[in-house]
């Protein structure tokens, strides 16, 4: 066994990295070809309030953010669905009204500062046995329904309206995927940080939409972008000490380049 | 008219005064009429008219402040059995061409309505209405290209493909014609025709192309917040209906190209 997986913390934050490495550009694919990519970072503030909830009242913190995520995701498409307000502003109240709560919630008990932190940009050392045991039976039920949905999101993405005339139930279905993508959202935060998991859902599938693909194929890249990031992101920030999330990220950056080099070598 | 023995097909698609309103304003006020089966039927009328709306409200993708639609004896909103139903809507409603996906993935999708969740593979029959599909609108060849290297004329066949690959009994299309050359126009309302004829599909085309329409539809519905008038095209065209719909200035307009 490598060095580095004789930790149990690392084993742990191994294992949660990959469910996170997995959902994430499921997840994500179908935010970025509807132009909804925001909505990640809308939900992961949402979420921080839940998580200075959690804090403040000794909760688990995770279970604090999959339950403000998880209200606010219907919050938002029971908005964007009566459509008085267009898709962007519904974002950026939450967003916004979000990150209000967390700060107001942090500043009500001090003292838990650096907690915090390592929820803003993710952390190895905080993934504990009960988180990973939530991360994966989430990420496993997120997995499931999104490969027995797939077909159906496939078509709302493209034509909601073809297919809802059609008989598909276009809004029971939009409903079940913001709750998917807040689910996905609140169980990332550990691993990469609120601050940094928009930017894993979507920077993957960025760069595999650069090598022009099926739609399959470009979900089936972006699954292997995440992974490579997730891994090596983990290995790096382990061996140089380097913030977990960000590490993550830029190797996804790289990635991302690479593939826009090759696009326009061809 | 009385001598000739004619089988007169059943009613497909029923509406009764239906009235629709947004925010207040009157769209739709009215409107009742039937479409046998079999039809083909054209829906004119100028922008802003209602045309868009009344698809809608046929679909169930609306409910109508006042009256009712009845699609194969069912009530709209509460028909069950919806995957009979195709309807390629304008392309501005549908998501832009830089969607990373495949003709066939496009096309496939359109038998997405039909299948039952646990079971997601494609069965023989679904092979066999793609490939219809596919060589019906001729883009068998274009199957594994992706949609964003594709010209409007080809998009067009492939949203009608997707639209086949259902074997619809009812198929509705929304200004299939926005941004597509004449010639390619003509190929796709003279396609449009043949699957009428051949397969006994109905059709219901909206469209402002006047001339096009009248050509090569069977029944043509005139709307303009209400129905202005309905039925064949060389009776319409003999009570000109033309000047009635679009008022004197459009059809000086259409005269003079």
């Amino acid at each position: 066994m490598p060095e580095i997986l004789t930790y149990e913390f690392m084993q742990r934050a191994f294992i949660a990295g990959i469910v996170v490495a997995i959902t994430a550009p499921l997840i994500g694919q179908f935010l970025v070809v509807r132009r909804y990519a925001l909505l990640a970072d809308t939900l992961a503030h949402v979420s921080l309030a839940g998580i200075a909830l959690g804090l403040l009242l000794h909760i688990q913190p995770l279970f604090g953010a999959l339950a403000t995520a998880v209200i606010a995701a219907i919050g938002i498409e029971r908005l964007r669905h009566t459509e008085r307000l267009s898709g962007e502003s519904v974002l950026a109240l939450f967003l916004s009204g979000g990150l209000a709560t967390a700060v107001v919630l942090i500043s009500l008990a001090h003292g838990f500062n650096t907690n915090l932190f390592s929820y803003l940009f993710g952390s190895l050392t905080t993934v504990g046995p009960t988180d990973l045991l939530v991360i994966t039976i989430l990420g496993i039920i997120v997995l499931v329904l999104v490969t027995l949905f797939y077909h159906r999101l496939f078509y709302i993405s493209y034509d909601e309206q073809g297919a809802a005339a059609s008989g598909i139930r276009a809004n029971a279905l939009n409903t079940l995927f913001i709750i998917l993508a807040a689910v996905t959202v609140s169980l990332s935060i550990r691993i990469v940080g609120a601050l940094l998991i928009g930017a894993l859902m979507v920077i993957p599938v960025l760069a595999a939409m650069q090598w022009r693909q099926s739609f399959f194929r470009t979900l089936l890249l972006a699954e292997c972008f995440a992974l490579i990031s997730v891994v090596s992101g983990l290995l790096i920030s382990f061996n140089f000490d380097l913030a977990t999330g960000g590490t993550i990220v830029l190797v996804a950056l790289v990635l991302f380049l690479g593939s826009l080099l090759v696009r326009n070598a061809r | 008219m009385h001598n000739t023995p004619i089988i007169v097909k059943p009613i497909a698609i029923e509406a009764s005064d239906l009235t629709f309103r947004y925010d207040r304003e009157v769209v739709l006020e009215r409107m009742s009429f039937s479409i046998r089966h079999g039809e083909y039927v054209g829906i004119l009328g100028p922008n802003g008219g209602g045309k868009t709306t009344l698809i809608k409200l046929i679909l169930g993708l609306l409910e109508p402040e006042k009256g009712s639609v009845t699609l194969f004896d069912q009530h709209g909103q509460e028909l069950r059995n919806r995957a009979s139903i195709a309807y390629v809507p304008q392309r501005s409603a549908r998501t832009d061409i830089s969607f990373p996906a495949t003709v066939f993935e496009l096309v496939r999708s359109g038998r997405t309505p039909h299948h039952h969740l646990l079971s997601p593979f494609l069965r023989e029959s679904d092979t066999n209405a793609i490939r219809w599909a596919l060589h019906q609108t001729g883009i068998t060849k274009l199957a594994r290209r992706r949609i964003t290297t594709l010209s409007g004329g080809q998009l067009q066949r492939v949203f009608l493909a997707r639209a086949l690959a259902a074997k619809p009994t009812l198929l509705v299309l929304d200004e299939p014609d926005a941004g597509v050359d004449q010639v390619t126009q003509t190929a796709f309302y003279e396609l449009l025709g043949e699957l009428n004829k051949k397969h006994g599909l109905t059709i219901l085309l909206v469209s402002h192309d006047v001339e096009v329409v009248t050509r090569h539809v069977n029944h043509i519905l005139c709307v303009h917040k209400t129905l202005v008038c309905h039925g064949a095209p060389q009776t319409l065209l003999r009570e000109h209906f033309v000047e009635k719909l679009y008022g004197d200035k459009k059809a000086h307009v259409e005269h003079t190209h």
